[in-house]
């Protein structure tokens, strides 16, 4: 007997080796697939949409922007006040002390120089002594001149100067008896000081203390001895003006009006699919589709977190709904029905025994077996559409981000939405007739959107503003299972007023 | 669609295409699972975790090589990672004879009948005969791939060689018997 190799007999036979697995390996893959994509597609939105609400949860809770603007509106208001009744040019406040010394100065002179002039007229007139009118005059543009020339050393910014110009006016009114001018300076200052501490009745000690000191500084400033101590109280004082006013700048940013805001909105949608395919059933995937418009209404809150900023949500019913065209269908015996039953629809008692089949596709399952088994169906049978239309209650987290913010703004808006499926239909509508088959079931009952778009909006007052939004929304997992590639967005304009409040 | 195309769509996770891909090689990986498995439902199951495996990485195909050869890989490799768990008792014996030779009368052996005797053989001993005979791999490959020395690869092939033929004549004797068992009660 010849012997042979054992492998080549092996590799003979098995080298070339292709088995046909059963189809339920693929079935199971499948399904394994599935499991997988939606696992994928959840938890990604379920993350950005749980960081959206912390972000929103943490602001509403800690609220970092409002937490000191009681005690700085107060001290910045106190301020103002204080500017205005010692009758300063607004202005200057934003300007740091040594660039507003040089431009304050001269109009404070010459304004100085002209009331004193007048008062001298007057008295003139009035027959007093004008001899002592003029010593003010001189005295006054001695002061200014030393002030002017200590000004490096003392860093003083704009107090030094009010108090000069009150002092001569004081002093112009005293029109005096010859006292000197040292007396009259601290006569007038303590008189200024007190003043002020009566207007600031809400300031704090320390503020008052350095306003007396600024008098002090004064003082030493018109007899020509600063001390070592004085520049140090000067520079003490130019800090803290400092922090008043970029305090002020930053609220002037930050505070524009009130952070919150609510409102309702409307907006016709429209709802449509992009791709081939078909959501309910692959024979359907031919049939041309087009969208509907529907209605979005409902209430949206928001939270602006800076100037630029704002968070927003609310609560919004919406229907969506499409149409799939060229459809035909029929009522037969419920034997044959069942066979033509579309499986993406759950049929209503009613409808248990309309068969549905597309003009575009002579599929055996549906029509032609149908047809060829049902008597009556070329009679019966209707040309019509299917439309399929679902509700939904939508949760938005959007941010907003203003790119234009005067009387009139645009915005741009991003954000997510959370779906829930609170109506489901499918209806069939022939000419006049309209029948209603069922639910669907592949739809989930929780689905997502990714939104972004425009915002326009118009201020009629500080709290009523007018927005109208176009906004595109991409569905993220409307259906579990499509076929083809149906992927459904919508578009609405959203029209709405929001009350700052 | 070429297999480019098929290849770029299963990347994005295209349901249609991860099925086209399955129809087009589930045989040939199926035919590899029946080899390194021992029943046709584990092989099923190895079939099934092997195209999981496929979906999952076919994002780190480059293009370069065969992409039945990568898929055949994945498959191999997926079906002894089943048995790499199971410890064996390396025990090498001296036993690496090359030439295993069976009687020509054999040749007529079904297809069925020799998967049977492979998969009824030891884990490892399958393992190491399906890649040193049926896929070409080396005794080195096949150390590598087991965690096992060369040594104990050779063994292991010897081994299963030996099972083999035992199995084969065995079972041929049998039915030889049985039918010559057959015609005498006929006569009698």
């Amino acid at each position: 007997m010849q012997k042979k190799k054992l492998d080549e007999l092996f590799q003979d036979k098995l080298s070339d080796f292709k088995p046909t697995p059963d189809n339920k390996v693929w079935r199971a893959i499948d399904a394994t697939l599935e499991k997988k994509r939606k696992k994928r597609i959840i938890p990604i939105w379920w993350k950005l949409g749980s960081i959206a609400a912390v972000l929103v949860f943490g602001l509403l809770l800690f609220n970092p922007f409002t937490e000191n603007q009681p005690s700085n509106k107060t001290l910045v208001n106190t301020q103002k006040e204080t500017y205005k009744k010692t009758t300063v040019q607004s202005d200057s406040e934003k300007e740091t002390p040594m660039e507003s010394l040089y431009p304050i100065e001269n109009p404070i002179v010459e304004k100085a120089i002209i009331e004193s002039k007048n008062l001298y007229d007057k008295d003139k007139k009035g027959s007093s002594k004008p001899k002592n009118a003029n010593e003010t005059i001189v005295l006054a543009d001695k002061n200014i001149n030393t002030n002017r020339s200590k000004k490096n050393d003392a860093m003083v910014g704009n107090k030094p100067k009010i108090n000069i110009n009150s002092t001569i006016l004081i002093v112009g009114n005293t029109s005096v008896k010859k006292i000197k001018s040292e007396d009259v300076y601290n006569a007038s200052y303590t008189e200024e000081g007190l003043e002020n501490s009566n207007n600031e009745t809400a300031k704090s000690s320390l503020e008052i203390n350095i306003l007396n000191k600024n008098a002090d500084i004064n003082s030493e400033v018109v007899i020509n001895t600063t001390t070592d101590e004085n520049k140090e109280i000067a520079e003490i004082d130019k800090k803290s003006i400092f922090e008043e006013i970029t305090d002020q700048e930053e609220e002037k940013q930050n505070v524009t009006g009130n952070r919150w805001s609510a409102g309702p909105n409307i907006a016709p949608v429209y709802f449509n699919g992009h791709g081939k395919g078909s959501p309910v059933n692959s024979i359907f995937t031919p049939n041309s589709k087009s969208g509907n418009i529907n209605f979005s209404y409902g209430v949206s809150v928001a939270y602006s977190v800076t100037k630029k900023l704002t968070i927003r949500s609310g609560i919004n019913k919406v229907n969506y709904g499409y149409d799939t065209e060229d459809v035909a269908f029929s009522s037969s015996i419920n034997a044959i029905s069942t066979y033509g039953q579309l499986e993406s629809i759950d049929y209503a008692p009613t409808s248990e025994t309309l068969t549905v089949s597309s003009k575009k596709v002579a599929s055996e399952n549906f029509s032609t077996a149908n047809s060829a088994l049902d008597v009556t169906a070329k009679s019966a049978t209707r040309d019509g559409y299917m439309s399929q239309q679902f509700g939904y209650i939508e949760l938005p987290i959007e941010v907003n981000y203003a790119l234009i913010d005067k009387k009139f703004g645009i915005n741009i808006i991003g954000g997510v939405s959370s779906l829930f499926l609170i109506d489901n239909a499918v209806s069939l509508t022939a000419g006049e007739l309209t029948t209603e088959i069922g639910e669907a079931n592949n739809i989930n009952d929780l689905n997502f959107s990714a939104n972004m778009g425009l915002g326009f909006n118009y201020k009629f007052s500080k709290k009523l503003y007018f927005n109208l939004e176009p906004i595109f929304k991409y569905q993220l997992n409307t259906f579990t299972e499509v076929d083809g590639t149906f992927l459904p967005y919508s578009i609405g304009v959203y029209s709405g007023l929001s009350f700052k409040f | 669609m070429s297999l480019e195309e098929l290849i770029h769509n299963c990347k994005k996770g295209d349901r249609k295409a991860q099925e086209l891909l399955y129809r087009a090689y589930a045989t040939t990986l199926f035919g590899i699972c029946l080899k390194y498995s021992n029943s046709k439902s584990n092989a099923e199951d190895n079939l099934h975790d092997s195209f999981m495996t496929i979906f999952e990485k076919i994002g780190q195909y480059q293009g370069k090589g065969s992409f039945e050869g990568w898929m055949k890989r994945i498959t191999v490799n997926t079906v002894l990672q089943k048995y790499r768990k199971e410890e064996f008792l390396n025990v090498v014996s001296d036993n690496t004879e090359e030439e295993v030779t069976v009687d020509n009368a054999f040749n007529d052996i079904s297809l069925q009948s020799l998967l049977g005797y492979i998969q009824e053989l030891p884990n490892k001993y399958r393992a190491t005969f399906n890649l040193y005979v049926l896929d070409g791999y080396t005794h080195k490959e096949i150390s590598e791939l087991l965690g096992t020395s060369i040594g104990t690869s050779k063994s292991n092939l010897a081994r299963a060689r030996t099972l083999l033929k035992e199995k084969i004549e065995t079972k041929v004797t049998q039915s030889i018997i049985g039918i010559l068992v057959l015609i005498t009660t006929h006569f009698l």
